[in-house]
């Protein structure tokens, strides 16, 4: 049984090593690891839901998905408690294990069709190839208000053309799937 | 290499860096209200100036004091790092710094520091003398206080409100933490302003407007509290309240009461199978435990575990405490917690 007592643990890395052994993130492993359709599969939306919208899912976005920096981070501001951290960490753990084993959700497919999107995606954010495999890969397993609300914070950083956020952003995303959702749904969405 | 300015020189430089054309030389002859409208301007003023990426009001504060609570000396020499004891400081903080000034001088200086130790309070966000800073009667940051949630919902320094409103959600937090009220100190840890579809931040960082900033706390405290209260209106046990909220995981507007009867439930179960069940003599840290302490808890809260579905299927059905939900999670700790003693008593509401 793993301690939720911060003092009983020497570092956040330290933390992090006693969850990958814990029977929580074993368990959902398993899930993880069972064949697509079986009555134990994980589902995208609900393991996002689990990371939230606070600050460790804006961590987890800045640091491209690593989960070992955002738990760092987290750790050291200390204000959030190690339960509910625990449960945001699974979900990450999660999300990292997705991004690595499956395609299925939002995601891209093969490099080919990565790099087809980022050329389409490198006017939109100034020219930069960088940023837009950044986008690509922060919005890979987001549910549709989180890329929205990406795509503002972006936009309110000056990444993404404040012209094309709306329907060259929206037509891009649509047509590879990654945003099933209507450009009236996105335009109310994005600033 | 230490610094070699007198005590003069060095309150020339901070007059011109931080006090340029603020009327400092006017202000010294103030008192009561209107010294404290002049400090609160200054205060509201060095918050808000960010052009060297954070609040200037800092930069005063680091001229006299570290970023420890409390007002410790900064050290004047740039090295060592670990100050030894005795270590030199500001020459305006030392008497025979201070005795070098003329008493105008002496009296800009004095106010100086009161506007640097707020501002010190303020941008580093520990708790201060709210009737000194604001005219406050009670000093206590709880949002019980009905005249400091009145100032702050209406003063125009709207930083120092921003500043203040966090140093409340800093407090409660800590009190929660403190009384294992887990979904209210997440909630503060994470708070979203949905007015602005960001997550709150960090005062100093925040892209929210400061009046938005502190209403999205104080909004969401007025929130928990008055859900306490409801709770003692329904005469309801502290645990009782923080089982219901663990059910659903956050801390919710009404007390539902399907997911009270759930509560009700495991809380009997909890006084009369796991209070007090894992206290022991010595306070080893668990994996330090005999094995067979160990297996005893374990065992203990696999029942719990089976509980807490057992009221799942009876009073809430399909999407509650899931298992590995952060609900479910949340009544774990509170189980354990209450096997180690922790069980509050009538009068120990939140």
């Amino acid at each position: 049984m793993m301690s939720n007592n911060r003092a009983d643990y020497g570092s956040a890395s330290e933390w992090l090593s006693a969850l990958k052994q814990d029977g929580l993130w074993l368990s959902q492993l398993q899930r993880l690891q069972a064949p697509e359709g079986s009555n134990i599969s994980v589902n995208r939306e609900e393991i996002m839901l689990q990371i939230g919208q606070g600050d460790t899912f804006h961590l987890w976005n800045i640091c491209q998905h690593k989960v070992e920096p955002v738990v760092e981070e987290v750790w050291e501001v200390a204000e959030l408690s190690l339960i509910k951290l625990k449960i945001q960490t699974i979900a990450m753990l999660s999300m990292e294990w997705l991004e690595q084993h499956a395609n299925g959700g939002v995601g891209v497919g093969t490099e080919e069709q990565s790099s087809a999107i980022v050329d389409l995606l490198k006017p939109i954010f100034y020219g930069s190839e960088q940023e837009a495999r950044a986008f690509l890969e922060s919005i890979q397993g987001m549910k549709p208000t989180q890329i929205t609300d990406k795509v503002n914070q972006l936009v309110g950083e000056k990444k993404i053309s404040d012209l094309s956020s709306h329907r060259d952003l929206w037509k891009v995303l649509h047509d590879f799937d990654l945003y099933k959702r209507t450009e009236a749904n996105w335009n109310m969405q994005v600033k | 290499m230490a610094k070699t300015k007198t005590a003069r020189e060095e309150l020339a430089w901070i007059e011109r860096t931080f006090f340029k054309g603020a009327g400092l030389a006017k202000a010294i002859r103030m008192e009561g209200d209107e010294r404290r409208d002049y400090r609160l301007a200054q205060v509201e003023r060095l918050l808000s100036d960010m052009r060297i990426g954070g609040p200037l009001a800092v930069c005063l504060s680091d001229e006299f004091w570290t970023a420890d609570e409390g007002r410790r000396p900064m050290p004047w020499e740039d090295t060592p790092p670990i100050p030894e004891p005795g270590y030199l400081t500001n020459p305006l903080l030392s008497v025979e710094g201070q005795q070098t000034l003329t008493d105008r001088e002496m009296g800009r200086l004095r106010l100086i520091l009161e506007i640097a130790g707020l501002c010190h309070d303020l941008s580093l966000h520990f708790t201060f003398d709210l009737k000194e800073a604001f005219g406050i009667r009670k000093n206590d940051f709880w949002v019980s206080n009905k005249q400091l949630v009145e100032w702050l919902t209406t003063t125009g320094y709207e930083h120092v409100a921003m500043h203040t409103a966090y140093i409340m959600k800093k407090h409660a937090i800590d009190v929660y933490e403190l009384g294992h009220y887990l979904p209210a100190q997440d909630e503060l840890a994470e708070l979203y302003s949905e007015k602005h579809r960001q997550r709150l931040g960090y005062p100093n960082t925040t892209e929210i407007p400061p009046r938005d900033y502190a209403s999205t706390i104080i909004d969401s405290l007025v929130q928990i509290e008055r859900h306490w209260q409801r709770g003692r209106r329904l005469k309801l046990s502290p645990d009782l309240v923080i089982l219901h909220d663990e059910i659903y995981g956050v801390v919710p507007h009404q007390f539902d009461k399907g997911v009270l009867a759930a509560a009700q439930e495991l809380f009997d179960y909890m006084d009369r199978e796991l209070y007090g069940l894992f206290v022991t003599k010595d306070f080893k840290p668990w994996d330090e435990q005999p094995e067979s302490y160990r297996q005893f808890v374990s065992e203990a809260l696999g029942r719990f575990a089976d509980k807490v579905r057992e009221v799942r299927s009876k009073y809430l059905g399909k999407g509650w405490i899931t298992d590995g939900s952060l609900a479910f999670a949340y009544l774990m700790e509170h189980a354990q917690q209450c096997g180690r003693g922790f069980w509050r008593e009538e009068d120990n509401a939140l």
